[in-house]
């Protein structure tokens, strides 16, 4: 259970967030939309840990993580977060498999341990067939798909999706954005998409649009 | 380790950048390591040479170059601490009509073979011509080693001329020295010889001292200090290496920080590639972050980024050095062309801890270049770093300023740091403070000159400006680190040029004549002698000469010696390159002191000092200090005619001539030249003097520029890499460029004015700081800031003048011309080179097998009376003359045991014209044993020297003949012997029973029908011994009965003679019988004579025919292979006697004194199965065929 309450965030004077609410539970995957600059990214690196809030509470599984310090929250979400970025940050010097398997990794698995998750998940992916190649070699969509494996590969609590879509073209967006919302669900896992678009938003479960008066379904 | 892949997976992307990095570092270890190994390598094997030299000398007694008085000599060689002592004349033989010269070490074997056998020659033709038996005793004879002769290009027998004063001296090439493998070149030959011929005689330069065991060296070192003259130091032989060590080590320094210099680019350049790549790979480590890298994980891998860099640029950078330093070591020789150790041939050695520091310092380098990146990486915000657009936070701080500005402000209190142990630590401190500084204030710097930059112009330069001001970090700390090494190196060159230019206006102020004429280098065999000097000053053309006297002054021992340079010097000193002067003179001589000396001592102009001259301590005041760049350990300069006062000494080695009005410079070269033989003189202008110095220069420095050139190189290449990166990073920065229509021309102007915006004026005021101003020597000031109370100074020893004056790299030499290690010294006592002295001594051996030289000996001739006591006495007009006492002793507990002492004298026949005090006309050896049933064998030792100065010699007037603490000797009360062997030692009252026993025809005794073959010859038998012997520490009382001997004779042997089988038995009914036979190669008797004399009575003469020899029985010697008989029945006239060991193995090798082996061994004599005497047997020529005169 994700439990976001009154969040809110300024960044020198003036109001990004303010009180912003949202509980999801497991298996639950919503879209966040709303116009530029109106603190989509600002929310996600809140819930992602990655941005300290100015009030309100933050909490996953019942742990307030809003309040952590920093070596905290990189266990956090090391253990159970997932992200997948529009810019796909995979890697380009490990293979496909090693980048999929990287959360593993950072979670202490050796190589050998970590291969047969990363693996399955490559499988999940429909790139089983790639896991030696280089990201060189991968489109835009495919590269996608490995950081969704990779998002998914350490079963997380929660994933984060920023514009997963935003470098691709509109049929392998489609395509990507499906087997997002599919993996997110059989994981069982919490799944935010933030996105401009509202085709993309269809592909969850909910919709929510972000406002400066807060999130409204 | 798991995430390795994450992190140096990145460093083989990035090939170009970590090559760069990698290559910085390579080199900047190579050339680090090269020049440690090189000198490593250099220092090892002058301390090997050293420790050879010195042998097992515990201490050395050094004087001035030009020597001690030779009296010394006896004088330690007789002190109670003194096991050996060794003296030495060591001479820098210039090879006649040739630029180099020959170290010649004139050395007297004998204490040699005692002391450092290792120098012991083999002469070529031994075992050849019985002729040459004393080759290496010969005054013109010359050993070489294997190093010199291949340098000389030539063989043994062939003949090398040297410079002798200002004559030609011609010396045969001998043989080798056999223990000196190591490719040096030196030269050993007879110290009387080298005296002789070199005009030396009644000088030594060093005495190599061996202290009895249990003595130690620092305490002895005190006492013998005491009794020594002013200006004769005692030092221990390790003293000469560290000594050695100093001089090289300021040279050694520069050259590592040159190599610093470079690795310190490195350094740099792995920061430059690290930040460019921290910015590219921002959003790489932000995503990392997010999926839950902790900062100190990414912190601790972009360190081992770095790390790995550094590690596999020390590791190839390491092995890259050893190659670099076997090719240096080939071309440039140890010293890298400063001139240390010249004459060396030293080995590369692979130093696993030196290579392991250089691997770790190319790792540090790299960790140290990584480390701000980073720490840069390590705190950015991941939430900042995954947007786009953000790079240009990254090194866009305005650095860190205030800590610049406090790093550049210790560079001030850094200077002021002593030299600690004679190196400007405090002035590299400086180097770093001001690197360090410039380097954290040049972003806030170049930020404030970007704001001063027109806003006008192409739109490259607008573009340019705006960047330099939004970021500075960027176009500056990418660069800065390179730029800076780049600059301090070309600030070096410009010192190093500057400094050039100083010392070649020394030069002409140092040579103000018109032409210079020397008969050799200072320290060398040539020299002007007055008479010379007088035909000098009368030559036509000639209007004034200026003499010069060189030597050297030890001030204090363990330190190098102080050149002395005597010549005219103007009242007031005004001829001198002066700095600092005193006020009014005294009534004391003068002296004038160079600037280094001034440091080391600590002398002001006008203090009273006292300098040591001709061994006494003579009062003088410093009436200046002068600039001398070409002595490093100090120079005093004094009045020609002051010093001829003091020291008696009117020899001169150079010559300044000034030309009388209307003479050429050539006519006057010219009649020089004539002067003496050709080559003799070396006649120079000042403009050929100072182009050779100038060369020298050029040649210490070469290495200087090498290391400056390769910094320069890597800091240019490190430049083009930190801006190739750095376009890199910004390549979408250029790509928006370009779209918006900027020209690649447009965009690469951009980044060229970026970069010279950065660096250039840095350049200019590096080199301000460094750069050397050569108008300000003349004020006496020192014009260098840090570096010059060190390095600078350091750097131009080596350069300077090494040619003319000799030196540090002689002084190297010379003070070390003898060291040692206490585990060498030790192995070489375990007897490790008994081999090689053998070798030697048996060449020396055969002791009356002397040339057929022009010596006339003394013949032994029938009808000659011997009278006594005068007969007991050495007739050294004889070639060979013996003394041998052998007995039985009886000890306290009733059991026996054999003695014998033997004194031999031998005149050489060599040296007989020789003045030295060392020639060696007669020589003693002694061999003393003791049959030891309990043992089963002889305890045996020996001993060998020539008579002469030190503790050798005889009396003609009665019997008395020493070696060393070893005698024998005639008293009122009998004969008295004394032996202190290594297991055991005696002394032994022998009491005579009767008149001397003369044998043969009173006296004459034949060893042939030859009457020429023949010796005089008497025997004491009945001798009643009383004493005390110690044998392995224990001494106990003996009594015993002996037989003495005391023959001599000039031919003793017939041609065809193997050996001899003698006995001298002391029967139980007071009688005494002496028999021998000659035998020849087959066994068969050639000779043969007895004398038997019957208790009271009168000896009887027996004939030849009445003596018969017969073998029972034969031992074989497992030693020596020999079998000897034993066991004998011996027929001498009606008597009847078969003779029985003490025990069998009586074989004595004594062919390290006499080159034979014998056996000489205490026999029972039975009659009728009864023992009815006892004795001794000697059998010779069992091995090999005996050579006797």
């Amino acid at each position: 259970m994700l439990e976001i309450e009154k969040l809110s965030r300024h960044f020198n004077g003036r109001t990004v967030l303010r009180d912003v609410s949202l509980q999801l539970k497991p298996g639950e995957y919503v879209a966040i939309v709303g116009e530029s600059g109106v603190g989509k990214s600002t929310l996600l690196n809140l819930v992602a840990g990655l941005d300290r809030p100015d009030g309100g509470r933050l909490c996953l599984d019942g742990e307030d993580y809003g309040r952590l310090d920093e070596d905290a929250l990189t266990r956090l979400r090391r253990d159970k977060l997932g992200f997948v970025f529009q810019a796909f940050h995979v890697l380009p010097h490990l293979t496909v498999g090693q980048n999929v398997a990287l959360p593993l990794w950072l979670q202490g698995l050796d190589a050998a341990a970590a291969a047969a998750p990363a693996r399955q998940l490559l499988d999940a992916v429909g790139l089983a067939e790639r896991a030696d190649s280089w990201p060189r070699e991968l489109s835009g969509g495919e590269m996608q798909r490995v950081a969704i494996a990779r998002a998914l590969v350490h079963r997380p609590r929660l994933v984060l999706a920023d514009e997963p879509t935003g470098n691709l073209d509109p049929a392998n967006g489609n395509k990507v954005l499906h087997l997002l919302a599919t993996r997110i669900r059989e994981a069982g896992a919490i799944g935010i998409l933030v996105t401009h678009s509202l085709e993309a938003a269809a592909t969850a479960d909910r919709v929510l649009r972000l406002t400066p008066e807060g999130l409204c379904g | 380790m798991r995430l390795a892949p994450v992190f140096l997976g990145s460093l083989a992307r990035r090939r170009m950048a970590t090559l760069f990095s990698l290559v910085a570092i390579v080199l900047g270890v190579a050339l680090g390591m090269a020049v440690q190994a090189v000198h490593e390598a250099a220092l090892s094997e002058f301390g090997r040479g050293l420790r050879t030299l010195a042998g097992q000398a515990d201490l050395q007694v050094l004087g001035p170059r030009g020597g001690f008085d030779e009296a010394l000599y006896p004088l330690l060689a007789a002190a109670p601490e003194v096991a050996d002592a060794s003296p030495v004349l060591e001479i820098d033989a210039r090879l006649a009509g040739r630029e180099d010269s020959l170290s010649i070490q004139g050395v007297d074997l004998f204490s040699l073979a005692r002391v450092t056998p290792r120098l012991l020659p083999r002469a070529a033709d031994e075992g050849e011509r019985e002729g040459e038996r004393f080759a290496a005793l010969a005054d013109d004879a010359l050993f070489l080693t294997e190093g010199a002769r291949q340098a000389l290009g030539v063989k043994a027998g062939e003949v090398l001329h040297f410079q002798a004063g200002s004559g030609r001296l011609a010396l045969r090439v001998a043989g080798d020295l056999p223990g000196l493998d190591d490719g040096r070149r030196l030269a050993v030959m007879d110290i009387a010889g080298a005296q002789w011929h070199f005009g030396r005689l009644g000088r030594l330069t060093r005495i190599d001292l061996r202290l009895r065991d249990g003595i130690a060296p620092e305490a002895a070192r005190a006492v013998l200090q005491a009794r020594l003259p002013a200006g004769v130091v005692v030092t221990l032989p390790e003293a000469a290496e560290d000594e050695a060590a100093n001089l090289s080590r300021a040279y050694r320094v520069n050259l590592t920080l040159l190599a610093a210099i470079a690795l310190l680019t490195g350094g740099f350049l792995v920061f430059s590639a690290q930040a460019l790549s921290v910015v590219r790979r921002r959003t790489e480590f932000a995503f990392l972050r997010a999926v839950g890298l902790a900062r100190r994980t990414l912190f601790g891998w972009l360190l081992a980024e770095g790390a790995a860099v550094g590690l596999a640029g020390g590791v190839l950078g390491v092995a890259l050095g050893h190659a670099l330093a076997w090719g240096a070591l080939a071309v440039l020789g140890g010293d890298l062309g400063a001139g240390y150790f010249s004459g060396l041939s030293p080995r590369l050695q692979f130093q696993p801890g030196v290579s392991a520091l250089y691997v770790l310092l190319g790792m540090l380098a790299g960790l140290a270049g990584a480390w701000l990146p980073a720490r840069e990486a390590a705190t950015v915000s991941p939430a900042r770093a995954l947007k786009a657009g953000d790079e240009a936070s990254v090194g866009g701080g305005r650095g860190h300023p205030r800590l610049g500005l406090a790093v550049l402000a210790a560079s001030l209190p850094a200077c002021l740091i002593p030299p600690l142990e004679g190196l400007p630590l405090g002035g590299y401190l400086a180097v770093a403070c001001l690197l360090a500084g410039g380097v954290l204030l040049l972003p806030a710097l170049a930020a404030g000159l970007a704001r001063l930059l027109p806003r006008g112009g192409p739109v490259s330069a607008r573009l340019a400006a705006a960047r330099l001001s939004a970021a500075p970090g960027h176009a500056v700390v990418a660069a800065a680190g390179v730029l800076t090494s780049v600059a301090l190196a070309v600030a070096m060159a410009i010192m190093v040029a500057s400094f050039r230019d100083s010392v070649d206006q020394w030069l002409g102020q140092i040579l103000p004549a018109d032409l210079y004429v020397r008969a050799g280098r200072a320290s060398g065999s040539g020299h002007l002698d007055e008479t010379l000097q007088a035909r000098i000053a009368a030559l036509p053309g000639v209007g004034r000469v200026d003499f010069i006297r060189h030597d050297t002054l030890r001030l204090i021992a363990g330190q190098p010696p102080v050149a002395l340079i005597a010549r005219p010097v103007a009242a007031d000193g005004s001829d001198l390159p002066l700095v600092a002067r005193a006020g009014a003179a005294g009534t004391l001589p003068r002296i004038w002191i160079s600037e280094a000396l001034q440091d080391l001592r600590g002398w002001q102009p006008g203090q009273q000092v006292d300098l040591p001259l001709a061994g006494r301590r003579v009062s003088v005041a410093v009436a200046g200090v002068w600039r001398d760049y070409a002595r490093q350990t100090g120079a005093v300069m004094m009045d020609l005619a002051d010093y001829r006062r003091l020291t008696g000494d009117r020899l001169a080695n150079d010559g300044a001539v000034h030309l009388g009005p209307g003479a050429r410079a050539d006519d006057v070269a010219d009649a020089l030249a004539s002067l003496a033989g050709p080559g003799a003189l070396e006649i120079a202008r000042p403009g050929e003097i100072r182009a050779i110095s100038l060369r020298i220069f050029d040649r210490s420095f070469a290495v200087t520029y090498l290391l400056e050139a390769v910094a320069v190189v890597i800091g240019l290449a490190g430049v083009a890499a930190s801006f190739a990166a750095l376009a890199a990073a910004r390549r979408r920065e250029f790509g928006m460029l370009r779209h918006l229509g900027l020209t690649r021309r447009q965009i690469g102007a951009m980044l060229a004015r970026e970069g010279r915006r950065g660096g250039r004026w840095r350049a200019r005021r590096h080199a301000g700081w460094w750069g050397h101003r050569p108008g300000a020597d003349r004020g006496g000031q020192s014009p260098e800031l840090p570096l010059e109370h060190g390095p600078a100074r350091a750097l131009a020893v080596p350069a300077a003048l090494r040619h003319r004056a000799g030196g540090p790299g002689r002084r190297g030499r010379r003070a070390g011309r003898a060291a040692g290690h206490g585990a060498e010294r030790r192995a070489g006592r375990a007897g490790g080179l008994v081999m090689q002295r053998r070798r030697f001594l048996f060449a020396l051996a055969g002791l009356a097998a002397v040339p057929a030289s022009a010596t006339e000996f003394a013949r032994v001739l029938p009808g000659r009376r011997l009278a006594f006591p005068a007969d007991h006495g050495a007739h050294p007009d004889f070639r060979t003359e013996w003394w041998y006492a052998t007995g039985w002793l009886k000890l306290p507990d009733g059991s026996p045991v054999g003695f014998q002492v033997t004194f031999f004298r031998v005149r050489t026949g060599l040296g007989e014209g020789n003045p030295s005090t060392f020639a060696p006309r007669q020589l003693i050896l002694a061999h003393a044993a003791i049959a030891d049933p309990r043992l089963g064998r002889l305890r045996h030792d020996e001993r060998s020297a020539r008579v002469g100065p030190g503790h050798a010699g005889f009396d003609t007037g009665t019997t008395r003949v020493w070696l060393g603490d070893w005698r024998f000797e005639l008293g009122p009360k009998g004969y008295h012997a004394r032996v202190q062997g290594a297991d055991f030692a005696y002394q032994l009252d022998l009491q005579p029973d009767g008149l001397p026993l003369l044998q043969g025809q009173a006296g004459f005794s034949r060893k042939a029908a030859d009457p020429r073959h023949a010796s005089y010859y008497y025997s004491r038998p009945q001798l009643r011994v009383s004493g005390q012997l110690t044998l392995d520490g224990t001494a106990r009382p003996v009594t015993g009965q002996a037989w003495l001997d005391h023959e001599w004779s000039s031919e003793l042997l017939p041609e065809g003679a193997q050996g001899w089988d003698w006995i001298g038995l002391n029967l139980d009914d007071g009688s005494g019988l002496m028999a021998f036979r000659l035998r020849d190669a087959a066994g068969k008797a050639l000779w043969s004579a007895a004398t038997i004399r019957p208790a009271g009575q009168i000896g009887q003469v027996l004939p030849p025919e009445a003596v018969h020899f017969t073998p029972l029985r034969q031992w074989h010697s497992p030693r020596s292979g020999i079998d000897w008989p034993v066991v004998w029945r011996v027929q001498a006239g009606g008597r009847q006697l078969e003779l029985q060991p003490l025990i069998n193995d009586q074989e004595l090798d004594s062919r390290r004194s006499t080159g034979a082996i014998y056996w000489e061994g205490a026999v029972r004599a039975l009659e009728g199965g009864r023992e009815v005497g006892r004795g001794y047997l000697e059998m010779t020529g069992y091995g090999k065929k005996i050579r006797v005169g």
